[in-house]
């Protein structure tokens, strides 16, 4: 019956869904009992995900004895610690850790995203000796995720004496097949007609790729960007094959190390509101980014999965 | 004659396209560096014996020794019966999450505050789930409050893979729900339109049109999140004390995969040689799961959603 009904709406011509849209848009949604469990079901879920990160942002502020008094009874603080911070600030090494991940994940974030547009845009449109071999390698390193090849990596950058250096964190990131196939795409979609103008009036391949490609691809580039630099900043298994010296670990490593009691002299684990004021210091760059940039990372997500 | 002309056409073509070869050339040394070179380097090493002395050819070897190995085999049956287990709790959670996300008022501000979890580290994550799930910790009170005693979620060999999939599946549903909810974006409203007029029901527009319509994205999902699971390493590592034995053993026998075990040997013990054939052996295991996904499905049609 509905299959009918499916059919008899392909068959009828000019029957596209703007000039029905008036009637499911438009109409007003009246508030049933389904739709009130429904706003209910969805409303305790978004609660389940994010009390866990409020919770541990108010034991960031609260001070031990508090801690232990009130656990899973008061949310609110009774006196404020933002001293707390500080003190897991100093004792983690955080400004070190912190510079060393900025450094890392924007040269990362830059080279990847640069060596990938050049990529993408050498292979968009044209045919020449080797293209289509080119495109399958790009394609077949999906197939290979730095896990697998994680012990593998490990011995290569050893070999190039690349362990405990930034090299050894920021060479294996520099390219993506992924986002070479996205931005493809995104290419091919640019009106020919602009490249061949520019062409005409002179502009050379490079050109044409700086001045007309680039600067019309920003949003493409920016979502690829953001996407790149999120990866970065939270890569963990890559800073904990490579990095030995304290000094050289990226802020997810010496989290990780910290919160083990590994940074403490005593080998004592941190205290609890200490440990949190660490994982929200952690976490505060890329909440910064996705809530300015929103729209990008929603854009993002959905050209990223589905076109793969 | 014919070949050299040939040739010279070739040569002609490749001088005329130089700057493509040279943009491709970044991307091509970083691949051959670090994906094609490791994964080389594996094959070499998983067939040899490696010590200070220097590489020796043993041929299989390292994999008879895996078939044997019962640390091995519990480290697989573990890593299955995780991603089972993710399967079975996992799968329908997002595309049910994506269907009521499609009709509750709100639905863009939700949908971000579902995703937030995905955006932190296995790192951060961990930090906060090891306190949640501590003896004292914001769970076990919670229980308390309604009369249901706390459980020792970390160090019970029995709870810590239900642990591991709930959190799992609370870090990527927001994730799995928003491709979902793009896909049911996609549908052309006027098909429920003809539908509700031929008088079905909710559920029925739902079984027969919303579903089979999101059927690719299913399988794109489905096999990215069985990858994602089979080779899932962060979350173990950091879940059992980092590797600095803060689980007893039996929990840490319970919670091993193949990667964290591919580790330990690799890395904490320096058997590279062993290590690489564990991970080889993963990769052949992903790719084979990945292509009868494929195949059965028929992934090939879902492309062009």
């Amino acid at each position: 019956m509905v299959v009918r009904a499916v059919r008899r709406i392909m068959r009828i011509p000019g029957m596209r869904s703007e000039n029905l849209a008036y009637i499911s848009g438009g109409a007003r949604k009246q508030l049933t009992p389904g739709r009130v469990a429904v706003f209910l079901i969805i409303t305790i879920g978004a609660i389940a995900m994010v009390v866990p990160f409020l919770w541990a942002f108010t034991i960031s502020l609260k001070s031990m004895s508090e801690v232990y008094r009130s656990v899973g009874r008061q949310f609110i603080p009774d006196s404020w610690h933002w001293e707390n911070y500080l003190l897991a600030w100093r004792s983690a090494h955080l400004l070190r850790a912190f510079m060393n991940s900025l450094f890392v994940t924007t040269v990362s974030t830059a080279g990847e995203v640069l060596i990938c547009a050049l990529a993408a845009y050498a292979l968009a449109r044209t045919h020449f000796p080797g293209s289509r071999f080119f495109m399958v390698a790009f394609l077949s390193t999906l197939m290979i995720s730095f896990q697998v090849i994680a012990i593998p990596t490990y011995i290569v950058l050893r070999d190039l004496r690349l362990l405990d250096t930034y090299g050894g964190l920021i060479f294996p990131g520099l390219a993506n097949g992924f986002f070479i196939f996205l931005l493809k795409n995104y290419f091919e979609e640019i009106p020919h007609e602009l490249e061949e103008a520019a062409t005409m009036d002179g502009s050379s391949f490079v050109g044409t790729f700086f001045r007309i490609i680039m600067p019309l691809s920003a949003p493409a580039l920016a979502t690829i960007v953001i996407f790149s630099f999120v990866g970065h900043w939270n890569a963990f298994m890559l800073p904990l094959l490579v990095i030995n010296d304290p000094k050289r670990a990226t802020l997810q490593y010496a989290l990780q190390l910290y919160m083990m009691g590994g940074t403490s002299d005593t080998g004592n684990l941190p205290p609890l509101n200490e440990q949190m004021a660490a994982v929200i210091i952690t976490m505060a760059p890329i909440l910064i980014l996705f809530f300015t940039l929103q729209r990008y990372f929603m854009k993002g997500l959905t050209l990223g999965a589905l076109k793969q | 004659m014919v070949l050299s002309q040939r040739l010279q056409t070739l040569g002609a073509e490749i001088y005329k396209q130089r700057m493509r070869y040279l943009f491709l050339l970044p991307a091509l040394t970083v691949f051959t560096l670090f994906k094609f070179y490791p994964m080389y380097r594996a094959i070499v090493f998983s067939v040899s014996k490696y010590s200070f002395a220097g590489i020796k050819f043993v041929g299989l070897t390292h994999y008879q020794r895996l078939l044997t190995d019962p640390d091995f085999g519990r480290a697989l049956l573990n890593t299955f019966e995780l991603a089972l287990l993710s399967i079975v709790m996992g799968f329908w959670t997002p595309i049910l999450l994506a269907l009521l996300l499609h009709e509750v008022a709100f639905k863009n501000a939700f949908r971000t505050v579902y995703y937030i979890p995905h955006l932190f580290s296995w790192v951060v994550i961990g930090g906060i789930w090891l306190w949640l799930l501590s003896p004292n910790g914001l769970i076990n009170s919670a229980l308390g409050l309604v009369g249901i005693k706390g459980v020792y979620w970390l160090t019970s060999a029995f709870w810590i893979k239900p642990v591991l999939v709930v959190m799992g599946i609370w870090h990527g549903v927001g994730y799995s729900a928003l491709l979902y909810l793009a896909s049911l974006q996609s549908i052309d409203p006027q098909i429920y339109e003809a539908a509700k007029i031929d008088g079905a029901t909710k559920l029925q527009q739902a079984m027969r049109i919303t579903l089979p319509l999101i059927t690719p994205t299913v399988v794109v999902v489905f096999i990215l999140n069985m990858i994602k699971n089979l080779q899932s390493f962060d979350q173990i590592y950091i879940m059992s004390g980092g590797g600095s034995g803060g689980l007893g053993g039996e929990v840490k026998r319970a919670s091993d995969v193949v990667m964290t075990y591919a580790y330990d040997k690799g890395i904490g013990l320096g058997r590279l040689d062993y290590a690489s054939a564990i991970s080889l052996v993963l990769f052949v295991i992903i790719l084979i799961l990945t292509l009868a996904n494929m195949k059965m499905t028929k992934y090939d049609e879902g492309r062009r959603f």
